[in-house]
């Protein structure tokens, strides 16, 4: 006997039939949205490395975020071939009455260290290339910064004393990539041969590119790791493109949704292939009655579900590499020039982990289907163990997943533990709802009691059914309401700034210049919060990255220096949730409160060490309590507040940063101010909405994805949770017909039935999605958890519609067969 | 002293097409059955008795001819007719996820009878299965589950009970333990019962027989 082709042929003989239909499509979702993400993800990586080791602009280029020392820099110029020390500042660029925030590249007489700068005369003249720096009254500008201020070569630009003729439009610079994909306007100006060319006061980052041999970059990479302040080192020939760890961040997050939809996917699979079972089961039995031998017999079920297997891959494969071709389409505009890259090793892995995951969801049935014996076939089958042996392979799978692919386990522990809570809560609905149910109607007549009578003695079945739907309505439950809390959280950023310009940040030495301008122009300046730019480089003793260990956003704003304020009292728009705020007479400088997620996502206690870089000095602060932020005063919380007395001690700028309602005069006028100010941040509240839209925009894009994916995968639920009890049902159907029910009163057993097992599915996933947002919401979105009843009823009730209409529409093309057919077919 | 409920046959004809031909089962057939009377009806395999007793039950419309049906003297339509009746399968058809207690009292729940469960233990009893009453059918042998299959179609006093083979599945001792049960709750009962069979045996128990062969349907007794 032929194994391959026997399995072929079974294979041919079940593919059109409705639950193998079913369990290829769930399967084959799966595989393509998996696969897809691999190879989108195969193409970016091999375009950041692409890009590492062309655009880098030398082969180490070590950040920091204050200047060396003397020392440090001779180490530097020893140790190298080459090096060119660039300074990178925030600052406004005028021309006229335009103005525009850029990033401003300083940068010395011995840039670029590698390759040429490319120029033109105008954005669309010809390029031609610079071996050199601009000269020290040249600015290169960008295309669009030369778009928005309407400038040109020749013309003049005014930054604080000094006047820039405007040499060249900057078309591409050598070390391009390292600006990563920041949307800001970029310009470069030459220092002079004193140091910097301007005077500036703001906080800037400094970038050397250094040219060396292998030997002296290993040097140079121990020494950067044993300076006292924290720099970024990259090294060209070790890889490490400064967006890489970004993008696996991404690539780990909707990794981890993926567990999410292979447990919808896992439900329907199972759902569907108790009918499929029940057929495999005879078949076999009927085989081995004709001479197969076991082993013979079950593999040709396990060829015949590779068969299936590949008869999914194979399409979903082909889809996904249609699929990242569109995605590769869209994010051209952030990787300019990216490539398809088809990584035949990662596509491979990613098969194997979807075959891994589809055949764990399998075992039970292979191992039922080894218990099968003739004797089935005399005495009829008994229920197998295979629903409880399909719970605990699902769930290795699941943690499988989890494993290949989550860098949050808190993230991922929480959504399991939630998902976890909702299951229980359905099971405990069914149960309840089902025998009180069958109670209640125990003395009573009517259809409505009989229901109830039969559904409790089904009620592993039910139950089957019910936490399958309810499940699924959880998760869509919680896509579509994360989407709208969403939406709530950013408009209410919004209404809370205060103004209609924002000032971002401005130098103590310039603040009387920005009162000067809103007297004169009639416009009016709140309250301006103090701070200092101060970088987290401890905690305990440690660094960052060894303290907290645990991927998150406050670890990687962290990296860059942050906003340190102090305060005396407690400010209008904080509460302290832990610990205790210091006492205005407190003569304890060093105290320290800390923002309640940063806490979390850090993983800080009450008493735990914090040593900031200010400026040249050290300054190290206990954790004495933490702050959220309360409705009323200013929208600015800041993540570190210092008592008032500590701010003597600091020998560092004070900035300021604050709202300001911008009267019509002050508008025709800002530039002016800017222009002798180029260091002043200002934003317009419109700019603020636009940023706030676009990042909504794209969020609310990716969420509307995921809610259609989960919306697909539930309709798959509900349907092979109606069509894998079909069987059962005719033959109930045709019994009950038998005992003189009307086929009309039939239906409206099944409308009660379905009604009640959608019902106790829809609230069970309330319940749920309740737990879901308590539990991850605040701990890990930052959101507040505010449910939209409106949208709870809505889905609610389009769930119980759909589920009802399919069970009816099932139940009625059953009955349209003569009874005596159904319990024949039965 | 009200009229008997009958099921009246009268010249019917069924067949069924498939792919290629036509099949006729029967033609022009005419008779009455009775409650409180028990009929057998046998013939070859393929001989269209099933068919013939699905008609007669209300469950299939003949391809001709009319029927008309009776319940206790009042003319009935097939729907109604069919809450009076019961059935017995060769198959036994008891729900599998429902223990025997629960199987047998399935019709009184589907009535709303709200004394169903005490009922059905007396019925258990009868059948002497009352230490069965929770296993399922799985638990059960072929006999056990056809005597339940029986109690479950008598439980709801129907005037009409109609049996398809429901000794062929069972070996000679039981089909004949099983039979006995049968003819007894009828008499006891006094409903109609019509038995479709290919035992002799059980046939030549039944009050009126017939013998349906080539189309044609045959009064034996």
């Amino acid at each position: 006997m032929n194994i391959a082709a026997f399995a072929w042929d079974n294979f041919q003989s079940s593919r059109r039939q409705k639950n193998t239909v079913l369990v290829m499509v769930t399967q084959g979702i799966l595989a393509f949205l998996l696969l897809t993400l691999t190879m989108a993800s195969a193409t970016i990586q091999n375009h950041l490395s692409d890009n590492l080791e062309t655009l880098l602009g030398a082969d180490v280029v070590v950040e920091s975020e204050q200047s060396f020392s003397e020392n440090d820099r001779s180490f530097l110029d020893a140790q190298s071939e080459a090096v060119s020390e660039t300074l990178i500042v925030p600052i406004t660029l005028t021309n006229g009455d335009k103005w525009q925030r850029i990033e401003l590249k300083v940068v010395d007489g011995n840039y670029p260290v590698q390759g040429n700068v490319s120029l033109s005369e105008s954005a669309t003249s010809t390029i031609f290339t610079a071996s050199s720096a601009p000269s020290v009254s040249e600015i290169w500008i960008d295309t669009r910064l030369a778009s928005h201020l309407q400038l040109a070569v020749g013309d003049q630009v005014t930054m604080g004393d000094t006047q820039y003729r405007v040499g060249a439009i900057l078309r591409h610079e050598p070390d391009r990539i390292l600006e990563g994909h920041s949307i800001e306007m970029r310009a470069i100006i030459r220092a002079d041969e004193g140091g910097q060319a301007l005077n500036f006061s703001g906080q800037a980052k400094f970038r050397y590119l250094i040219n060396a041999s292998s030997d002296q970059r290993i040097e140079l990479k121990q020494w950067s790791e044993a300076l006292s302040h924290p720099v970024n080192f990259i090294d060209r020939h070790a890889g490490g493109h400064p967006f890489a760890a970004q993008w696996e961040r991404i690539e780990n997050f909707l990794g981890l949704t993926f567990v999410l939809l292979f447990f919808m996917a896992a439900i329907a699979i199972s759902l569907a292939s108790r009918p499929k079972l029940v057929a495999a089961k005879n078949r076999l039995a009927l085989l081995l009655s004709m001479g197969l031998s076991h082993r013979r017999g079950l593999m040709v079920a396990f060829v015949e579900w590779l068969i299936e297997f590949f008869a999914t891959i194979l399409p979903a494969l082909l889809l996904a590499y249609l699929a990242q071709g569109l995605i590769q389409n869209e994010m051209a505009s952030t990787f300019a020039g990216i490539e398809t890259t088809f990584d035949i090793q990662a596509v491979l892995a990613t098969i194997a982990l979807l075959f891994f995951m589809f055949l764990s969801i399998q075992i039970p049935m292979f191992i039922e289907l080894s218990k099968t014996s003739i004797l089935s076939l005399i005495r009829g089958q008994s229920a197998g163990r295979e629903g409880a042996m399909r719970v605990v392979w699902i769930g290795l799978s699941l943690a499988a997943l989890a494993f290949a692919y989550t860098d949050n386990w808190l993230l991922t522990a929480m959504v399991i533990v939630a998902m976890t809570a909702s299951l229980a809560v359905l099971i405990a609905m069914s149960f309840v709802v089902l025998k009180i149910g069958a109670l209640w109607g125990k003395k009573r007549s009517g259809l409505l009691p009989f229901v109830f009578f039969v559904m409790k003695e089904r009620l592993m079945a039910k139950s089957t059914q019910i936490i399958g739907l309810g499940l699924s309505v959880t998760l869509l439950l919680s896509s579509l309401g994360l989407m709208h809390d969403l939406n709530n959280t950013m408009n209410s950023q919004m209404r809370s700034n205060n103004g209609n310009l924002y000032v971002s940040d401005i130098a103590e030495p310039a603040v009387p210049n920005l009162r000067d301008w809103a007297a004169a122009s009639g416009s009016e300046v709140s309250d301006l919060d103090p701070f200092v730019h101060a970088s987290l480089v401890r905690i305990n003793d440690l660094p960052v990255e060894s303290f907290a260990t645990q991927p998150s956003e406050a670890r990687t704003r962290l990296e860059r220096p942050i906003r340190l304020s102090w305060s005396e009292g407690i400010p209008d728009n904080n509460r302290v949730t832990n610990g205790d705020w210091w006492r205005v007479d407190d003569q304890d400088w060093a105290q320290v409160s800390v923002e309640g997620e940063v806490m979390t996502d850090l993983g800080l206690d009450l008493g735990d060490r914090l040593s900031f870089q200010i400026g040249e000095e050290r300054h190290e602060y206990r954790i004495v309590s933490s702050h959220v932020f309360k409705a009323g005063g200013t929208s600015t919380t800041f993540w570190f507040r210092v008592p008032e007395i500590a701010r003597s001690r600091i020998a560092a700028q004070t900035h300021y940063m604050g709202g300001v309602e911008s009267s019509d005069a002050g508008w025709d006028t800002l530039s002016a101010l800017l222009r002798d100010t180029p260091e002043l941040h200002v934003v317009p509240l419109r700019e603020i909405t636009e940023r706030i839209d676009a990042t909504f925009a794209l969020v609310r894009k990716a969420t509307i994805g995921f809610s259609a994916i989960i919306l697909a995968l539930s309709v798959l639920v509900i349907i092979a949770s109606v069509s894998g009890f079909e069987a059962d049902d005719k033959r109930r159907n045709g019994l009950f017909l038998s005992m003189g029910l009307s086929n009309r009163d039939c239906l409206r057993l099944t409308l009660y039935e379905w009604t009640i097992t959608a019902l106790i599915a829809a609230l069970g996933s309330v319940a749920g999605t309740w737990l879901m947002g308590t539990l991850v919401y605040s701990e890990q979105l930052s959101l507040t958890y505010d449910p939209s009843i409106a949208l709870y009823v809505s889905v609610t009730l389009a769930t119980v519609a759909a589920v009802v209409m399919l069970g009816l529409v099932l139940t009625r093309s059953a009955m349209s067969v003569s009874v005596r057919q159904q319990l024949h077919e039965a | 002293m009200t009229a008997p409920s009958t099921t009246r046959l009268d010249d019917v004809s069924h067949h069924f097409v498939t792919d290629e031909e036509e099949i006729h089962l029967f033609d022009q057939l005419s008779f009455v059955l009775n409650a409180g009377q028990v009929t057998s009806i046998v013939g070859a395999s393929g001989a269209g008795k099933s068919s013939l007793l699905a008609i007669a039950a209300g469950l299939e419309d003949p391809k001709r001819g009319t029927i008309t049906y009776t319940v206790k003297g009042e003319a009935v339509s097939s729907a109604d007719f069919r809450k009076h009746t019961g059935f017995i399968f060769q198959h036994f058809h008891l729900l599998p996820e429902m223990d025997a207690l629960n199987n047998l009292a399935l019709p009184l729940r589907l009535k709303g009878d709200a004394e169903a469960f005490p009922k059905a233990r007396e019925w258990l009893e009868l059948i002497g299965l009352s230490g069965r009453a929770n296993h399922k059918p799985s638990q059960l042998s072929g006999g056990e589950q056809q005597r339940i299959a029986i109690a479950r179609a008598f439980i709801s006093k129907p005037d009409f009970i109609f049996a398809d083979e429901p000794t062929g599945n069972l070996d000679q001792k039981t089909a004949t333990a099983i039979s006995d049960l049968m003819l007894s709750f009828a008499k006891e009962t006094g409903c109609g019962l019509v038995i479709v069979t290919h035992s002799a045996e059980l046939a030549g128990l039944a009050q009126s027989q017939f013998k349906l062969d080539n189309r044609v349907l045959e009064r034996v007794v």
